[in-house]
């Protein structure tokens, strides 16, 4: 009764009882919620580290949840603030790091993403949907660190310009604008492969 | 069949999808889809691909949310920065605490309290209001508190007042920064101390000027009844025995008078007699005290320096703003009362200048030992001249725009005889044994007799030679435009050797121990041997070297280049010993100057260097281009004309010694002559000593 009282509850009122009085069930349940979402958002972000350094981030990005949870005035936007968070630790690492050299092609980082199937039966349909995802994020790897984490936040986790800009702080305006300039390259590159 | 729709790209299909657009293109485009089945069918991919986008499959994280809780517990109890800080400062309190406890006497805090009053109290009693400056301009000035007034400027602070009365001389007063007061002869006045600047005239008359006010009511001037609050920038106050004047030039003063106010604005005189009120114009005399105060105006910039500025500069003033930035020193003005015409300026290196005041210029312009140039002679020559005219004892050789080389008489002023080319004279005539050697536009090199202006030969060049031909030996060397160097016989004009080069040549030649030096328009400065007809050495600038004559000097070689720079060589190997960036592109030949070389550059600065190491000594900018070679005077002087028509005559310190304003084609100096050719067809002639 009580676990269903959780799993029926939206994430504000999680927020809500977490806030009442440390309630650990509320937290697992959000963390259940958004850990795989997260995690993806992370590996996606930092394709290019190693796998057990993106889980130490995810680790690192629920704990500050845990402890900073009671400040978060606006329960309602939780979502993005737990987006904010990942960004916010995912940027501090990239610029802890001194240079990055690693020469592998982009589809090999991409391998985790790819090798699931979609619930898809059809074998056909699902290669040119991975091939797609790996032309895309090709074209994401050309663009520079803080584009490339916007029109991530678009595409894979389909956030409206103004969540996103609630996540970087960028206004609304410029988000629109960049994202412009991205969508020209990629679907440049998507028209020449035949996709479009 | 039906055409592709171009209408929207696949980017803006994109943006579409995501909801990425303006509101208003949105809609445009919404109402194009609906009708257009190939955008449609576009867009359909488009949501096809964001579909698969957002589908991607995510990763599953299979951490435990236990984990976290732990680590986050672990981490609650680790303290914070805040934590830690407050930690510390509470121990930091309680050592002071206790050290108070151990060693406070209550004297003690009297004495830190005492000593933070009388501080604050020093600065407070201290802060100066302002300085006073007071520059002596002529006869006797007495200063309260200062018995003896020898220097001609003296500073004192505002926070202590000052008394200053005027025998038969003028000075000037200037409080703080922008007030400037004249106090003419027999004049007392008294400035109070303290903060807004209150002046009172006891007796005299004064002449002010008040560059900007704040505030009304920030100075005023009192005199016995009469109160004046200085709203007006330019004003002069007069109080004699029974009469009082009040005159503004420029503003409004209100004043106050037995409970009357009184307005004056521009041009207007206030006069109190014996109790009568009356009111006049500025008359014209009185209006030219203040335009003489207008133009010799004492601004001090606080550095310790007075500087004159001369307002309104006439064209030729500036050789006065040149004087005072050259001199560096402090300059007062000493004018004499009886001559109203010029102005008398002094040095503290006690040199005089004259310079005359008149809205014509600088024509009387004195410095010690030497005297300004005197108009020699003026005549007016038969046709424009386009060379620079050579001098032969008494005669002048000038080269004529319309191809008549003409040789003048000095003495007797009269043409002696003229030769006809046909064509322009294209280079400066040589001379030697009575014997003139010069090329012309029409392709042939013509040797003259100097005497009879007879023709000995004439050879057919087949270019135009524009290179002055050097003299060595019996020979002429000279290039062409085409580039063959040229040896030819002075006797009789045939060719004794030639050489071809790729590109022509515009610069002179020099000579030296059998090796000839010219440089040619592919920047290359060629050393040739005479004897064995082969180049020596050479050098590769990376400008052309155009009319640049090599200067040859002390077993160096000097010439300047277009790429901006003044080389120095070696004469035996061509080696580079040193070079100079001038700033722009060096068109003239260098000019040595005793130990030094001078170099002139297109942008009209006049650099001096070091003839051996090339480190600069000074540096003289002109007002317009320099095309034409500076041309050394006697007493090493140096004469430059530049593009604006301005004649230079500086000396060997880069001090300006004279300068002309004449509309010039050429100019030359002989010994201490200076010959100017103007547009007019005039030659005129200068003295300088």
């Amino acid at each position: 009764m009580e676990a269903d009282k959780y799993k029926k509850s939206n994430d504000a009122e999680l927020v809500r009882f977490f806030q009442s009085g440390k309630d650990k069930a509320a937290f697992e349940e959000l963390y259940n919620r958004y850990k795989n979402m997260i995690y993806s958002y992370v590996r996606k972000f930092l394709y290019r580290t190693p796998e057990d350094i993106a889980r130490e981030i995810v680790h690192e990005v629920f704990i500050k949840v845990y402890l900073e949870l009671y400040t978060l005035r606006t329960p309602e936007v939780f979502k993005y603030w737990l987006y904010k968070i990942a960004r916010t630790l995912c940027l501090k690492h990239i610029r802890g790091q001194k240079s990055i050299d690693v020469s592998m092609d982009s589809s090999e980082f991409m391998a985790p993403f790819l090798n699931l199937s979609d619930n898809r039966s059809d074998i056909e349909q699902n290669y040119i949907n991975n091939e797609v995802r790996t032309l895309v994020f090709q074209e994401l790897d050309k663009l520079d660190d803080k584009l490339k984490d916007i029109v991530m936040l678009k595409f894979f986790d389909g956030l409206t310009c103004e969540e996103i800009s609630r996540v970087t702080l960028i206004p609304p305006r410029t988000i629109r604008f960049k994202l412009n300039r991205a969508f020209e390259k990629i679907s440049r590159k998507l028209k020449k492969e035949g996709y479009i | 069949m039906k055409k592709p729709c171009h209408k929207y790209s696949r980017a803006e299909l994109f943006s579409y999808a995501y909801g990425a657009l303006e509101p208003g293109k949105k809609r445009e485009m919404a109402l194009h889809i609906r009708t257009c089945p190939e955008c449609k069918s576009n867009l359909k991919k488009v949501l096809n691909v964001k579909f698969v986008l957002k589908n991607t499959p995510q990763l599953s994280f299979d951490d435990s949310a236990d984990l976290i809780i732990g680590k986050a517990a672990e981490r609650e109890h680790e303290p914070t920065a805040y934590d830690r800080f407050r930690e510390r400062w509470s121990r930091l309190r309680e050592d002071l605490g206790y050290f108070l406890r151990l060693h406070f006497r209550p004297e003690y805090a009297l004495i830190t309290a005492l000593l933070l009053l009388a501080g604050t109290g020093f600065f407070f009693l201290n802060h100066e209001p302002g300085r006073i400056y007071l520059t002596k301009i002529s006869g006797q000035v007495h200063v309260d508190r200062v018995p003896f007034f020898p220097l001609h400027r003296y500073e004192y602070p505002l926070s202590k007042g000052l008394q200053v009365k005027t025998g038969n001389g003028e000075c000037v007063l200037q409080i703080k920064k922008d007030r400037l007061i004249v106090l003419k002869p027999d004049t007392e006045i008294h400035v109070r101390p303290g903060k807004g600047s209150v002046l009172e005239l006891k007796e005299g008359s004064i002449l002010c000027s008040v560059k900007k006010l704040k505030k009304a009511d920030h100075f005023s001037v009192h005199a016995d009844e009469v109160t004046m609050n200085i709203i007006g920038t330019k004003f002069f106050v007069d109080k004699r025995k029974g009469s009082f004047e009040l005159g503004v030039k420029e503003g409004r003063i209100s004043t106050q008078y037995k409970e009357k106010l009184l307005i004056l604005t521009n041009c207007q005189v206030f006069r109190l007699m014996s109790g009568r009120i009356s009111l006049r114009k500025l008359d014209r005399r009185e209006e030219e005290c203040f335009s003489l105060l207008h133009e010799s105006r004492l601004i001090d910039d606080f550095s310790g320096t007075v500087k004159l500025v001369i307002q309104g500069t006439p064209p030729d003033c500036d050789v006065y703003e040149q004087y005072r930035r050259l001199s560096r020193t402090p300059l007062f003005v000493i004018s004499p009362p009886d001559q109203r015409e010029s102005l008398y300026v002094v040095r503290q290196d006690f040199e005089t200048a004259q310079v005359d005041r008149n809205r014509s210029g600088v024509h009387e312009y004195s410095l010690k030992g030497i005297k300004a140039p005197v108009l020699g002679f003026k005549y007016r020559l038969p046709g424009a001249i386009e060379q620079r005219p050579v001098r032969i004892d008494d005669h002048l050789l000038l080269p004529g725009l319309n191809g008549v080389l003409t040789k003048y008489d000095i003495k007797e002023n009269k043409i002696a005889w003229s030769y006809r080319t046909g064509n322009r004279i294209s280079t400066t005539p040589v001379f030697e044994k009575n014997i003139i050697y010069f090329a012309s536009h029409d392709q042939y090199f013509y040797a003259v007799d100097f005497i009879t202006g007879e023709l000995i030969w004439k050879q057919k060049v087949g270019t135009v030679v524009y290179s002055q031909p050097v003299l060595y030996d019996q020979r002429l060397y000279f290039g062409s435009s085409t580039g063959i160097l040229y040896c030819l016989d002075a006797q009789n004009g045939k060719a004794v050797w030639t050489m071809r080069f790729n590109k022509g040549f515009y610069s002179p030649a020099a000579v030296s121990r059998d090796v000839l030096y010219i440089g040619n328009s592919d920047g290359t400065l060629y050393a040739c041997s005479i004897r064995e007809k082969k180049i020596v050495w050479k050098f590769r600038t990376r400008g052309r070297i155009i009319s640049s004559k090599p200067l040859l000097k002390d077993q160096s070689i000097y010439f300047g280049s277009n790429d901006r720079f003044l080389y120095c060589l070696d004469q035996k190997n061509g080696r580079l010993k040193w070079k100079f960036d001038s700033g722009s592109e060096i068109f003239t030949s260098p000019v040595p100057l005793e130990d030094l070389v001078l170099v002139s550059s297109v942008r009209g600065t006049v650099q001096a260097l070091q003839a051996q190491t090339g480190s600069p000594v000074w540096k003289y900018q002109t007002k317009g281009k320099i095309l034409l070679d500076p041309v050394p005077a006697s007493k090493g002087l140096i004469c430059i004309g530049d593009k604006q028509d301005n004649i230079y005559l500086l000396n060997r310190f880069g001090l300006i010694h004279s300068k002309f304003k004449y509309d010039f084609i050429t100019y030359t100096v002989f010994s201490n002559n200076l010959l100017i050719f103007d547009k007019n067809n005039y030659l005129y002639n200068f003295l300088f000593n």
